[in-house]
């Protein structure tokens, strides 16, 4: 049987031409020690072997053909047309069996679906990023979901990046990642840095029960553990008490519960923290710089949800010292009006007055107390 | 405190100072042009609101959000377009041996036309004309139409976008009895001192020496309008969509002060749903409290509240100026008077002032308007010529001494002081 999907722990960085930036990325942690949860990706060339299957190919390249980029309408026409094949063709047979295969070796209920582009020339595309999405698909939506994903290489938006970047000759394709989601008995935030005095010595964990978005909405008071990387211990715990938390419901959704006298135990176990710190070291050496790290715990587990470089703090600040900056002083304003300020000048502006050099660097900050 | 990006500022500056009328006139037709469509749009979306749908109603919110931010991405221009006239303006009034710069820039800072603030005053003294005239009973039918009228009008003036207060028909009529107890005539003067400052203008252009720096001089007169009416009209289609807001926030079961504290997104969400989580609404108490909100070059938007804000806080903390015993500024009107110190650190402080007293802020907005027409003279730590304070107490003929730099935080709450805004100088009696 043709190979139509590979499993993570079969990927590393060097598979991005199959398997997108994204699914290599994921197979390049999962082989460097960093637990993330367990998944495949559907590559790039099944997607060519489902237009071929399902005869798209020519009729693709001839509504590509009509289009121009310049003109709104014609590329959302074009859009349209080519979205719609994609997602009404009817995915060959043997496909959709071996996706829905690796799907029941996940063994898990939801799982999450994102596109992921590839391109020829290698090169990491700004507009794979606006590729689609889905959290908590369920099997019996897995195959519409690829297809969507499929097709998400078609939105205006992609087409016009792909006439734009002069694309339209370099083959693109696109994969799909299928990634099992954690049900999360714990979870959490971590920063490799600690982001408040920037000491790099030490390990910030932020540990909670349930789901973990109402600990990154810092809406719930998690436990604080902070740890030193040398010599690896811990050296302070703060036990909050929890009163509520978020869990997912059988079936979908969440509900909320009330915890009582279990919210006012420690989190973590000693032995537990340090196994997190860890993972949090290798995540660090891994990307050679601070990182901001979401993780969750099931089954006896910790799993990482998702990894970025900390921009909040010094790194964006560095970027633009204070010299750099005119100080056009303001009373405060209101958050709402303030992020549509920023939006105005990024969006509306260039094309309102193109003629206008780009005037988009921004910052407000409450520090204008007397 | 509001930072932006001095090279991206310095680049914009340099293509205004290209071609500045013409490209400055561009700028100041597409703001124009936005903030009427900006107004009409309000003016649609509110209406009828009661009856819609969530859905329909986040629509509604999302029309408005996007002509909201198309008008305020064009009027954030005029603010470097200023920065360029006042450069190029010093030069020609140097080349043309004018001496003493500073004040003679203030003196050709008048806006070409009526802003609004002043066509308000305007209408309230005509207003009490009328009542004059005809001898009015002040609870009749007649001047409650009026006071009406004058409040959809002019209702916006002393807020600014969302925040602060409307001006309510209420404090209208205590403004207009207070015109009343006064001596007739008040327009005439307005009308007499705008024609000698124009006057005044005037006889500056002729000094200068070339024929473009004489269409510049004008040319900053209209600069100076447009910098006041664009926030104007904001204001007034802000104020024109605040029920609908208000209809949002009802729904979603908060206060208004708390629904502008969504972004953009959430608000179009919550509105949608019909609801609004309680961890969001934790978020927004977290945000009302102080955050930061900065874009970076790498398309991203970052929010910061709590201990990260401390973090941005203290990487752009502002330095202290060292004080100095002697208060000077920038004239902005002149006049010499005495009062009451009455320091106000933000527009929660504002019904602090009474009448007779010498406002002292770091910088005024529309919604301080108000305030400062009870007060004597207006004094501010910062701000130029062409800054709210300055346009607006020209305009209202209120004594006002602007960059002093420090007043707020030399004088004491409550002292006597003379401020002489002919020198710009502020003695402590």
């Amino acid at each position: 049987m043709q190979n139509y999907t590979k499993k993570f722990n079969e990927l590393d960085k060097t598979k991005s031409d199959i398997a997108g930036g994204k699914g290599a990325s994921l197979g390049e942690m999962l082989n460097a020690g960093i637990p993330v949860p367990d998944g495949f990706v559907v590559l790039s060339s099944t997607f060519e072997d489902f237009l071929h299957k399902a005869d798209l190919i020519q009729e693709i390249d001839a509504i590509l053909e009509t289009v121009d980029h310049k003109a709104v309408h014609s590329i959302d026409h074009a859009s349209e047309k080519i979205q719609g094949l994609i997602k009404h063709a009817t995915m060959p047979a043997d496909i959709a069996q071996q996706i829905e295969n690796d799907f029941l070796q996940l063994d898990s209920e939801f799982v999450a679906v994102r596109s992921s582009a590839t391109a020829e020339d290698g090169a990491d595309h700004a507009w794979a990023g606006q590729l689609d999405s889905f959290l908590n698909t369920t099997k019996e939506t897995l195959l519409e979901k690829v297809q969507h994903c499929w097709a998400s290489l078609f939105t205006p938006r992609a087409i016009f990046y792909r006439f734009e970047k002069g694309l339209n000759t370099t083959k693109i394709s696109v994969a799909v990642v299928v990634q099992k989601m954690v049900n999360s008995e714990k979870s959490g935030i971590a920063f490799s840095v600690h982001p408040v005095t920037e000491d790099r010595n030490q390990i910030i964990i932020e540990a909670g029960l349930g789901l973990g978005e109402a600990i990154v909405s810092g809406s719930v008071t998690p436990d604080a553990y902070v740890v030193t990387k040398e010599p690896q211990k811990i050296i302070d715990i703060n036990v909050s008490n929890q009163t509520r938390a978020m869990y997912r419901k059988a079936g979908g959704g969440n509900e909320r519960q009330e915890l009582g006298e279990k919210g006012e135990t420690q989190v973590f176990t000693e032995s537990e923290i340090l196994e997190l710190a860890n993972i949090i070291i290798i995540i660090e050496n891994h990307y050679g710089f601070p990182c901001d790290i979401e993780w969750a715990f099931e089954g006896g587990e910790f799993y990482i949800v998702q990894s970025r470089p900390i921009t909040t703090l010094s790194k964006s600040s560095n970027e633009y010292p204070k010299e750099n900056w005119l100080v056009v002083v303001s009373f405060k304003t209101e958050l709402l009006t303030e992020a549509i300020i920023h939006r105005g000048y990024r969006e509306s502006l260039p094309k309102l007055l193109p003629q206008i050099p780009k005037f988009r660097n921004r910052m407000i900050i409450d520090n204008d107390i007397y | 405190m509001i930072y932006i990006d001095l090279t991206e500022t310095s680049r914009i500056q340099d293509y205004f100072s290209g071609d500045i009328i013409k490209r400055a006139a561009k700028v100041y037709k597409k703001i124009e042009e936005q903030s009427e469509k900006f107004i009409k749009t309000a003016k649609t979306v509110v209406a009828n609101s009661e009856k819609l749908s969530d859905k329909e109603l986040s629509d509604r919110v999302k029309s408005f959000l996007i002509a909201y931010q198309n008008t305020i991405g064009v009027i954030g221009v005029p603010t470097i377009i200023d920065l360029a006239v006042e450069e190029k303006l010093k030069d020609v009034l140097q080349q043309s041996d004018i001496s003493n710069i500073e004040s003679t820039l203030s003196s050709l800072a008048i806006p070409y036309k009526q802003i609004e603030t002043s066509k308000e005053k305007y209408d309230l003294l005509t207003i009490a004309d009328k009542v004059r005239d005809k001898s009015l009973d002040f609870e009749s039918e007649k001047i409650v139409k009026l006071i009406r009228k004058h409040h959809k009008n002019y209702g916006w003036l002393h807020s600014t976008l969302f925040l602060g207060n409307i001006y309510t028909e209420g404090e209208i009529k205590t403004e207009l009895q207070k015109i009343l107890t006064q001596l007739r005539g008040q327009k005439e003067r307005l009308e007499q001192a705008r024609k000698e400052h124009f006057g005044e203008a005037k006889e500056i252009i002729e000094k200068i020496t070339s024929s473009d720096g004489k269409a510049l001089a004008k040319f900053f007169q209209k600069s100076v309008y447009y910098r006041t009416a664009r926030l104007e009209w904001m204001n007034n289609a802000c104020f024109i969509m605040r029920p609908l807001l208000e209809d949002c926030a009802k729904r979603l079961n908060i206060k208004f002060d708390e629904l502008i504290y969504l972004l953009p997104t959430e608000l179009i969400s919550a509105v949608e749903n019909g609801e609004i989580s309680t961890e969001q609404v934790s978020l927004v108490t977290k945000r009302q409290k102080g955050y930061a909100y900065i874009s970076d070059n790498n398309q991203q938007y970052i929010l910061a509240t709590g201990s990260d804000l401390d973090i941005w806080k203290s990487k752009y903390s502002e330095e202290h100026e060292s004080l100095s015993e002697i208060i000077r500024g920038i004239t902005a009107f002149r006049g010499t008077v005495r009062g009451k110190v009455v320091i106000v650190k933000d527009r929660s402080e504002l019904h602090l002032v009474e009448n007779g007293d010498v406002l002292v802020t770091r910088l005024t907005t529309p919604d301080f308007v108000m305030a400062m027409k009870k007060a004597v003279a207006v004094v501010t730590d910062l701000g130029g010529i062409t800054s709210h304070a300055a346009v607006t107490c020209r305009e209202l003929k209120i004594p006002c001494i602007i960059g002093t730099k420090n007043a707020t935080k030399i004088l004491k709450q409550g002292a006597i002081v003379e401020v002489d805004a002919n020198q710009g100088i502020i003695k402590i009696i």
